[in-house]
């Protein structure tokens, strides 16, 4: 299903968006997969969420069945989480996996580094080896893998260049970051279902044009003219601002600054989408990643996890924090639920952009379209 | 034994399968039949490989000495 995208990939001024179709499609959708989700690095969940040794979690990527663990070696490593023998799901559910883990079909089990190990009466009853069953070529297919700002990025194709090559710009922009993140599953996590397309919300996240109508408690401290723009196109795109203020309790206790960081974020705060799919944010005191899980053209999951400088932080002040996040995302459905039913009309052109304050945007738009094929 | 194996699994008390399955095993081993020997350690392997349970080495190196691994 092809569609001219000639206009997305103009000058602004000049520019349409991405046509209805890119938001609406079934076909689409499914054509999107290799050139945005599969041949990127794209986001799957946050290493918070294996946090011992043995953890495991099934995943769905787009259709795509993988499972995340931390094996006993500490690493965490994502695996098509499919059997070699007959193609059964190995982990159904989030569940922490001592030993081996194990086919609940046949009982073939795999170490934590994904390598073959046991073939239960593959020669027969009792007899576990066949001259037909090379336990070194049928290990776990591994998924090629990559931890940033504590979330799991995957290249599902194996061959997009190095993740620190692709962000080299980002990873050197956030350095100051690059430092532990303490997740609190518990009470820092949230997930927010929108009954939009995955690329409404970061279209969304990356600009502060609509800050002020749809944020409009953020706007009493934080306006429109404090923020700008951050536009690495083909890269990434997003927004920051210049007056970041610290959340506090009432007794005035803030969250623990990260260590090290330059005065420039006394006050400053930064938003940014990760290609495809992962919308991060820093500020001096606490980071926060949103993995989008496309569930369909019209339907999109947000995980949402916050980061803080120390393991030791008030819950009182976590969950405040929390609350106040969830508070401006779920402002934000509205508008991402608005745009995805505006794309049924079908006399919309792809909208204009404004020159002066869509520049993230429109970056986006085009990395789509390239990636799609356009020229 | 097959009821005591499902009660244990049930109660997901792994260590006890492994018991069972090397006492039904050694039982075997003991009237010569090294077939049925082979299938029960097989089992007692496989599940004390997935607990991560110490013996699930030694039982290996039973198999492997007969020839079944």
């Amino acid at each position: 299903m092809p569609t001219d995208l000639s206009q997305v990939l103009n000058p602004i001024e000049t520019a349409n968006g991405l046509p209805n179709a890119h938001y609406t499609s079934e076909e689409m959708f499914d054509a999107e997969r290799d050139p945005l989700w599969f041949q990127s690095w794209a986001g799957v969940c946050v290493e918070a969420e294996v946090p011992g040794r043995g953890d495991a979690k099934p995943l769905d990527f787009l259709g795509v069945p993988l499972f995340v663990m931390r094996g006993k070696d500490g690493q965490v490593r994502v695996f098509q989480n499919v059997c070699r023998h007959r193609g059964m799901i190995l982990v159904a559910e989030p569940r922490k996996i001592e030993g081996a883990i194990r086919c609940p079909y046949h009982s073939w089990c795999y170490s934590h580094q994904g390598k073959l190990v046991a073939t239960p009466h593959v020669g027969g009853p009792g007899h576990n080896t066949h001259d037909g069953i090379d336990r070194a070529t049928l290990g776990l297919i591994e998924v090629r893998s990559h931890i940033w700002m504590g979330v799991v990025f995957i290249n599902l194709s194996g061959d997009a260049p190095d993740f620190r090559n692709v962000h080299a710009k980002l990873i050197d922009r956030w350095a100051e970051f690059d430092v532990p993140l303490h997740a609190n599953t518990e009470d820092s996590s949230f997930t927010l279902t929108c009954n939009t397309n995955w690329k409404l919300a970061v279209e969304n996240y990356c600009e502060s044009y609509h800050l002020p109508w749809v944020h409009p408690g953020l706007n009493s401290y934080s306006r429109l003219e404090d923020h700008y723009h951050i536009d690495e196109p083909g890269a990434f795109s997003g927004q920051g601002t210049e007056v970041y203020r610290q959340i506090a309790l009432e007794d005035g206790t803030t969250f623990p600054d990260f260590a090290g960081l330059s005065v420039k974020w006394n006050e400053a705060g930064e938003y940014i989408t990760v290609t495809p799919n992962v919308m991060l944010g820093v500020q001096r005191d606490h980071t926060f990643a949103i993995v989008l899980e496309p569930q369909g053209p019209t339907r999109t999951v947000e995980h949402i996890h916050l980061f803080y400088a120390s393991d030791d932080t008030p819950a009182a002040l976590r969950e405040k924090n929390a609350v106040l996040w969830e508070t401006v995302f779920r402002e934000d459905i509205g508008v991402v639920e608005g745009m995805q039913r505006g794309r049924n009309a079908p006399g919309f052109d792809g909208g204009r952009f404004s020159p002066a304050m869509d520049g993230p945007t429109h970056s986006f738009h085009q990395w789509v379209a390239r990636r799609m094929g356009g020229r | 034994m097959s009821d005591a194996v499902s009660v244990a699994l049930a109660l997901g008390d792994i260590e006890r399968v492994v018991s069972l399955y090397e006492k039904a095993a050694a039982m075997k081993e003991e009237a010569g039949d090294i077939d049925a020997a082979c299938f029960l350690l097989t089992h007692a392997w496989i599940h004390a490989l997935e607990a991560g349970d110490g013996r699930a080495e030694d039982i290996r190196g039973q198999l492997i000495a007969y020839g079944r691994e």
